[in-house]
């Protein structure tokens, strides 16, 4: 984790770059991917993606009261689908919705969804309140256009 | 079977300072300025506060102090700023620029005056700061000793190794950025990958998968041991290129690795991205660049921010 | 109070000898014609004091006088207009400036001590166990000249720290002389004053204070909850 890069930079000089996107910036771009390329002896082409990211990562947390069965991954998986159900129905239900991890002792999982899909699992997260008949509530506690962000949040850097 | 250079590159990756409840005019003191801004890079960042709701600073390599600060503290410092970038029509937060090396910033001034006093007797910040200092002369009075009478200590990054068996590699081939079916992958698909990789995500899922249909894009192949190695803490950028440069010689010699790769992560909460561009929180803080290193050479750079970024130079 | 009627010819008839035999019946003294004439001035004088000499002589040359009673018409008096100066001219006169030579610290120093007297005076004493309500509601109807305040938040940054005593207090202006005998004009809008007075700091909310003082003494606030500048 680092904070900034001032200096890289200056090892890209060489470097031409060609940008795709075009110049202006508006502010509801949600990402950007910025691909340098750099070829030994030629000029390195430059792509600039906005807005482009596929799917959006969340990082979740299930909060149970203690005691009580512990949902497994498939379970997770229903409960997430239930929660779209309750809130968004049938069509809710459809949204493609991956579970690439899921920790069953601390309840805490990783989930990818379109990007379009973002605010609609959130939303269904968000409200879900019962599992199995029990109080339950998701934190999301992080979300991302790229999968690599999850790996290092530095609000969670703790230094003692 | 990581060279020794390497690792002895990555055991000194620095230590680093955590002060607690340290002043910000003790950032803008001329002896500080004198012992440590003009002596060599300086870096500071504010801990545990949050961009979004907070004031944070930081003092940049340049020797330019950087307050990000809500309205009613703008109103009640008393120092000149310009409005955040991301604050919308009514502007909730207000970004000031305080540069330490300028010629007319001596004890003389008006203007260091007024930022002390705007700093020690208007309106005192502290905050806990993240401190690192790099130079190359020879050493001066240290960090340590400087701040002896606040409550500093020094920390090392932590580092973890671990290596992946058996993993599933994508193919890429350096000199062709979108990928071709059946020949390479893509640079987001091997962005993603690397995600999934340091989530220890399942990369062999079948799409018809109940949990996740997310798999490794195709074509890959199968590589018996990678090797992955993660520093945890406050960075700086020169052991960053020293890193980097370690890197590129590990292909000094043939190697059966094709490529890779280094990945850095910005911190969310830093006022400034890139450079001096403006970082904001939306949905999330997130500012990283990706190298990937090929055998011949070649690199590649990712760059990664989200809303409230500027787009890196 | 009439006077028998002669035509004016006869003037000189009016100040006549009486013919001995008519001053033998009335058994009066008879005057010469200059006698007369002096009496007859001095006695109109007295019995009409506020009439001027011109105005009598006119009355007995005049050839009839009317007898009867007339209200007297009230003479409305004319109100008259307060010459002052236009906005124009005051301005061209410079009245409300202070000359550079009077912008001095020292000079206002006494008026400063003036004010906190009269503020005590004003919150019975300001004991240390008042109630800072009571306070808040006699400093809102106050005078603030001479008062020594501070700008504790601006919106404009380089007004914050400004501090001062008071000199005039305007719709839209403070006019502050600092310690550094400087001038200054601070807008009240969007800048939030602090003053000091034995141990009670008092902030003034410029933006709601946009009044002359002398309005300000009429005018009723009300309690917000939160005010932002």
């Amino acid at each position: 984790m680092q904070r900034q890069a001032q200096k890289f930079c200056a090892l890209l000089k060489s470097v031409s770059c060609v940008s795709l996107a075009n110049p202006g910036w508006d502010s509801t771009v949600s990402s950007v991917f910025v691909t340098w390329c750099q070829t030994a002896p030629s000029p390195g082409p430059r792509r600039v993606l906005r807005r482009a990211a596929e799917h959006h990562y969340l990082r979740v947390r299930l909060e149970l009261p203690d005691g009580g069965a512990r949902p497994n991954a498939a379970q997770f998986k229903q409960l997430v689908v239930t929660a779209l159900r309750e809130l968004h129905g049938e069509v809710g239900a459809a949204l493609p919705v991956d579970v690439l991890t899921y920790e069953e002792k601390t309840l805490s999982a990783i989930l990818r969804v379109i990007s379009s899909g973002l605010v609609k699992l959130w939303s269904a997260l968000t409200l879900l309140g019962f599992y199995q008949n029990r109080r339950c509530a998701f934190r999301v506690l992080q979300t991302s256009p790229f999968l690599l962000a999850l790996s290092g949040n530095s609000r969670e850097l703790v230094l003692d | 079977m990581l060279p020794e250079v390497l690792k002895s590159t990555i055991a000194d990756i620095g230590e680093y300072y955590l002060v607690r409840n340290l002043p910000v005019h003790e950032l803008v003191t001329q002896e500080f300025i004198d012992a440590f801004v003009k002596k060599g890079s300086c870096y500071a960042l504010t801990y545990k506060t949050k961009i979004d709701q907070d004031n944070t600073a930081a003092l940049l390599p340049n020797g330019k102090l950087i307050l990000s600060v809500d309205k009613d503290t703008y109103e009640e410092l008393g120092l000149q700023g310009r409005p955040s970038q991301y604050s919308g029509k009514k502007v909730m937060r207000y970004i000031i620029t305080i540069d330490l090396t300028d010629a007319g910033f001596h004890p003389e001034s008006k203007k260091y005056n007024r930022v002390l006093w705007a700093l020690r007797e208007k309106k005192p910040l502290e905050f806990d700061f993240l401190l690192a200092w790099y130079n190359t002369g020879a050493e001066g009075s240290t960090l340590m000793s400087y701040f002896s009478k606040n409550q500093i200590q020094a920390l090392k990054p932590k580092i973890t190794f671990s290596t992946l068996r058996d993993l599933q590699c994508p193919v890429l081939k350096s000199n062709d950025l979108q990928g071709k079916p059946e020949e390479s992958c893509s640079t987001e698909e091997l962005f993603e990958w690397l995600g999934a990789v340091l989530n220890e995500v399942s990369l062999d899922n079948k799409s018809s998968s109940f949990l996740s249909t997310y798999c490794c894009p195709e074509p890959n192949t199968v590589v018996e041991k990678a090797f992955l190695c993660t520093i945890t803490g406050f960075i700086i950028p020169e052991k960053i290129i020293q890193l980097l440069e370690q890197l590129c010689c590990y292909f000094g010699e043939p190697k059966l690795a094709y490529w890779l790769t280094l990945t850095v992560h910005g911190f969310a909460d830093s006022p400034v991205s890139w450079r001096e561009v403006e970082h904001g929180f939306h949905k999330g803080g997130e500012n990283l660049y990706n190298f990937v290193i090929f055998r011949n050479l070649d690199y590649w750079l990712q760059m990664a921010v989200v809303a409230h970024d500027d787009c890196p130079p | 109070m009439g006077l028998t009627p002669g035509p004016p010819c006869l003037a000189g008839q009016l100040y006549r000898r009486l013919p001995p035999e008519e001053t033998g019946e009335l058994r009066l003294q008879p005057q010469d014609s200059e006698k007369a004439k002096t009496f007859v001035h001095a006695f109109l004088k007295r019995s009409m004091p506020k009439m001027k000499d011109e105005a009598i002589q006119d009355m007995l040359t005049r050839k009839a006088v009317v007898l009867e009673h007339y209200a007297k018409k009230k003479v409305k008096q004319k109100r008259k207009k307060t010459k002052g100066f236009t906005a124009k001219q005051r301005r061209e006169l410079r009245l409300f400036e202070i000359e550079p030579e009077q912008q001095r610290y020292a000079i206002f120093l006494p008026l400063h001590e003036l004010w906190k007297q009269y503020i005590r005076d004003l919150c019975h004493g300001l004991k240390p166990d008042a109630q800072p309500h009571m306070i808040q509601g006699k400093l809102l109807k106050a005078d603030l000249h001479g008062a020594l305040v501070t700008v504790t938040k601006s919106k404009c940054p380089s007004y914050v720290g400004i501090t001062g005593i008071i000199l005039q207090e305007f719709k839209h202006v403070f006019k502050i002389i600092t310690k550094e005998d400087k001038l200054k004009v601070v807008p009240k809008l969007n800048n939030v004053f602090s003053l000091e007075l034995d141990g009670f700091i008092s902030y003034i909310y410029g933006s709601k204070f946009l009044l002359r003082a002398s309005e300000r003494s009429a005018k009723k606030f009300k309690l917000k909850g939160t005010i932002d500048l």
